[in-house]
């Protein structure tokens, strides 16, 4: 298939979806809260039993708000997304393996599954072409690469243990919040506000805390994986065949990538060293394993 | 949760990221401003405006150093600055707007939108000699 070199770099801006849905769900979520205030019959009944209304719904909100960042980031890990199927091959030029920092072992539903850089053939230009992003690797051609993304159990293992962890901790950080807030009080406006405040950020701080441990728990539950193919494990160098659902990666600003990978084909491995160029699959992975289409 | 992005990105797919942070910081520091009225019925004073809307601004931005710095990868150090920017004047505004309009029920919705309005003013601001840059 004739196609030129796709530019390397950024044509547009990306949309990131946990972005996105965590403002509309923060944005319904704060407009419901706030509307218990106008609840008539709630305010009344709490303020008959001597509980001012602002504090309480300020933890609410807190514990809430904390616990649908959470729940949202792990089910836009964990949830296939509509792409198109499609099949690559080429040289794997890096291994990012999931939990590679020290922010994603701790906040373990922060976790993005192993991704696989792989340096492609020149006959697959068209498949990492987009109008958002193209990555490129930092040989002296600057040769397109495609992000190809396993599933790992561990990730979605910790992201579920995370929403059990947040979910346990809704109620004990909202009492929480609760109680500290009640005891700054708001005898003035200052007193009101960081008692306001302290309230949600407790509140937010026990879900967290919480998702935390059930994040490490759900982790070691879990078992690790790393990508490979036919039992063998993936090392950079390997010459593979990719095939799964191709897609714009928001994790990786637009650029394209397999979300996930369904099949691997090891082929063998380059005498080459990091970052490849094209030239080199192109020259020794001949013929790879994705089927050949005749136009 | 598939129905929930595509409307997300329906409303805010095309809006710039710096209107997105806007946006969370706004919705934060509306809420807790309407909350602040529930609590104490008489408007701020102008004083009182200034103070509340920069503490909140700080509270909307810790929001997004953690979640958006931190846990979605962006980068604290690549957020920092332009964030704090953001927040405080859409804290100062939204704290200034809702002092005036007074709905506690729309108050965050208010906040998200004047910080949406913010954050795309301010991109458009940076982007002016430097297209394409990071923050934008």
């Amino acid at each position: 298939m004739a196609n030129g070199k796709p530019p390397c770099g950024r044509l547009d801006a990306s949309r990131d979806d946990d972005l996105t849905t965590i403002l509309l769900v923060l944005g319904i979520l704060l407009t419901l809260v706030g509307g218990i205030t106008k609840a008539a019959d709630i305010a009344k009944w709490l303020i008959s039993q001597g509980v001012t209304l602002g504090i309480p719904l300020a933890a609410i909100a807190g514990a809430l708000a904390a616990f649908a960042v959470i729940t949202i980031m792990v089910l836009n890990r964990c949830n296939p997304t509509s792409g198109v199927q499609a099949c690559a091959a080429g040289v794997i030029n890096e291994i990012v393996p999931s939990f590679d920092s020290g922010v994603d072992s701790f906040f373990t539903f922060t976790a993005i599954h192993d991704r696989v850089d792989v340096v492609v053939k020149s006959s697959y230009w068209h498949l990492v072409a987009n109008n958002v992003l193209v990555r490129c690797a930092n040989d002296p051609l600057q040769s397109p690469m495609l992000a190809a993304f396993y599933f790992s159990d561990e990730v979605c293992a910790a992201g579920t243990g995370a929403i059990i962890g947040g979910a346990a901790g809704i109620i004990p950080g909202v009492l929480a919040g609760v109680a500290l807030g009640v005891l700054i009080g708001c005898a003035t406006v200052i007193l009101c506000l960081i008692a306001l405040i302290v309230a949600a950020i407790v509140a937010a701080a026990i879900v967290v805390a919480a998702a935390v441990i059930g994040g490490q728990i759900g982790k070691a539950v879990g078992g690790s994986s790393q990508p490979s193919a036919d039992g063998a494990e993936l090392a950079v160098g390997d010459y593979i065949t990719t095939t799964g659902n191709l897609l714009n990666v928001g994790y990786l600003d637009g650029a394209r990538g397999f979300w996930w990978v369904t099949d691997t084909t090891l082929h063998g491995r380059s005498t080459g060293v990091p970052p490849f160029s094209h030239t080199d699959p192109d020259t020794s992975l001949n013929p790879d394993a994705c089927p050949v289409i005749i136009e | 949760m598939g129905a929930l992005v595509k409307l997300a990105t329906a409303l805010f797919g095309k809006v710039s990221f710096c209107a997105l942070i806007g946006a969370i910081v706004g919705a934060i520091v509306g809420f807790l401003t309407g909350l602040l009225q529930v609590e104490h019925v008489a408007p701020l004073t102008p004083a009182e405006v200034l103070l509340v809307g920069f503490v909140l601004g700080l509270v909307g931005w810790i929001f997004v150093l953690v979640v958006v710095g931190m846990w979605l990868h962006y980068g604290t150090s690549v957020v920092f600055w332009p964030a704090l920017l953001n927040a405080l004047i859409t804290g100062l505004l939204t704290v200034w707007i809702n002092n005036i309009i007074r709905n506690q029920v729309l108050a965050a919705l208010i906040g998200l939108f004047v910080g949406l309005l913010v954050g795309t003013l301010l991109c458009l601001w940076c982007n002016r000699d430097r297209r394409g840059a990071a923050y934008g």
